[in-house]
């Protein structure tokens, strides 16, 4: 029996406050309503799964466990269904601040901390895994705190990544501050053509192995019509981005991909820093859209020097300082 | 490439990083390049211009430096003005100067000696009429590179 003096919302008033406390992005607060009754934590709890973010560090496998739990849980499981948006940070390693460590150093400390992440227990494989049949919209991948190194060692997390970003749902993907990220991938996401925002921004691309070794894929030539409406490739491998666009630098290399023409695209964010015959592609891409493109955002104009990633990647690595001062003049 | 020929375009933001003022200079005449009208002038679209333009500085070197005294302003003031920018209603100007200080260095040590005058470097825009004009500097005294902001 309902207590008289307890006011009794219908479910639909009830839908639109948590619907409003959603909006104002407090998790805190979308906690608390979870607790007030069982009206307020069904849609509460909706809210509070449909963005779920994971920090890959060397606390993640107790954490991915203990979230797997709950959302494997008997009265949970409709949750999955309202789970739309999916941020996984890649958290390098804190490295020595005092003097720079070399290149090698580096590396190693990065091995060391893969290997703690990805035990032979791997429940972020299992948690991403899970995540494949979520019905997500949106999904990024970034570099936390530096630039992440990819691949991973773990090859079933890879694969399962690889899987997240080609979902037919999805329609916004982020790839950002990774380095050493291969072409195919990029090609597969571009070939799945779901997307109606593509970020992959900060992030240098690397041939895949097959490549080195002479055995390069040629796909099907038909050409795509892209459905990207918001397109951010700033601070790329241009050369290797064309190229999965069907666009060469070099006119006497064949281009393996097919030629991706974004009749869609309104909004571009791109850096024009790199040698003469990367400029002249992408002024010729950025002249491609110009009946559709409304905003234009761009970096770095008119720098024509040598644009190697590494040099941008490495310093960043060493780049863990967290003290700064900032004063204002008006 | 002319930006007359982005005919539906109406949002431009470009941004910029100098770590010298020899690069900063060239970037400033690089914008002034793109903005400038084709021959014969054609309309261009644009109605919310944002430049960002970021230079590191040397604390002893370029404090001093005449920044808001170069030509080049007067040419951006003049290329902003031409008729082509039909469709011109916002136009944001923003400055970021890093001066890098060694971490040992306390903030009280330092002290910015660079200041703007937006009517004095853009005396045309500034007074613009129909164009709405926001100037803003940023000083920041960092231990860290310019890239990581």
């Amino acid at each position: 029996m309902s207590n008289p003096t307890t006011p009794i919302l219908p479910q639909e008033i009830i839908n639109l406050i948590v619907d409003e406390v959603a909006s104002q992005n407090s998790p805190e607060i979308l906690r608390s309503c979870a607790l007030v009754s069982r009206s307020f934590s069904s849609p509460s709890r909706r809210q509070l799964f449909s963005e779920i973010e994971i920090d890959v560090d060397e606390t993640l496998q107790p954490r991915a466990k203990r979230l797997l739990k709950v959302l494997k849980h008997g009265q949970n499981v409709d949750l999955m269904v309202f789970i739309r948006s999916l941020k996984v940070f890649l958290v390098s390693p804190q490295l020595e601040q005092r003097q720079p460590a070399p290149s090698s150093s580096i590396f190693s400390q990065m091995a060391t901390s893969i290997s703690r992440k990805f035990p032979h227990e791997n429940y972020l494989l299992k948690l991403l895994s899970f995540f494949v049949h979520a019905p997500l919209t949106s999904f990024a991948l970034q570099g936390k705190r530096v630039y992440a190194m990819w691949p991973w060692t773990d090859e079933r997390t890879n694969e399962v990544v690889r899987q997240l970003c080609t979902i037919s749902s999805l329609k916004s993907l982020q790839i950002s501050r990774i380095y050493g990220l291969h072409i195919p991938l990029i090609g597969e996401i571009v070939r799945a053509n779901t997307l109606q925002e593509f970020r992959v921004n900060e992030v240098s691309l690397l041939l895949s192995q097959h490549f080195y070794a002479g055995d390069i894929t040629v796909y099907s030539h038909a050409e795509i019509s892209s459905r990207i409406e918001k397109l951010d490739i700033k601070r790329l491998s241009y050369t290797g981005m064309f190229e999965i666009f069907g666009r060469s630098i070099d006119p006497l290399l064949p281009v393996p991909h097919p030629f991706v023409s974004f009749s869609c695209l309104r909004t571009l964010v791109i850096t024009i820093s790199s040698p003469e015959p990367t400029i002249t592609i992408i002024w010729g891409f950025i002249l491609g859209v110009a009946s559709t493109l409304e905003s234009l955002e761009i970096e770095e104009l008119g720098w024509q020097g040598e644009y190697v990633d590494i040099k941008r990647c490495l310093p960043s690595l060493y780049n863990t300082h967290c003290q700064t001062f900032r004063t204002h003049a008006a | 490439m002319q930006l007359s020929q982005l005919t539906s375009l109406r949002n431009l933001k470009i941004t910029s990083n100098a770590f010298n003022f020899e690069r900063f200079d060239l970037n400033k005449k690089a914008v002034c390049q793109l903005l400038s009208p084709s021959l014969p002038p054609s309309p261009i679209g644009i109605r919310f211009l944002s430049i960002e333009l970021n230079v590191r500085m040397l604390l002893q070197i370029d404090s001093a430096h005449p920044i808001n005294t170069l030509p080049a302003w007067s040419e951006l003031d003049n290329v902003l003005m031409e008729a082509s920018f039909f469709n011109m209603q916002y136009v944001d100007l923003d400055f970021q100067f890093f001066f890098y200080i060694p971490p040992s260095t306390t903030p009280e040590d330092w002290q910015s000696r660079v200041a703007f005058e937006d009517a004095r470097i853009l005396p045309l825009l500034s007074t613009h009429p129909s164009i709405q004009f926001h100037f803003k500097t940023n000083t920041i005294c960092t231990p860290q590179v310019m890239d990581s902001y």
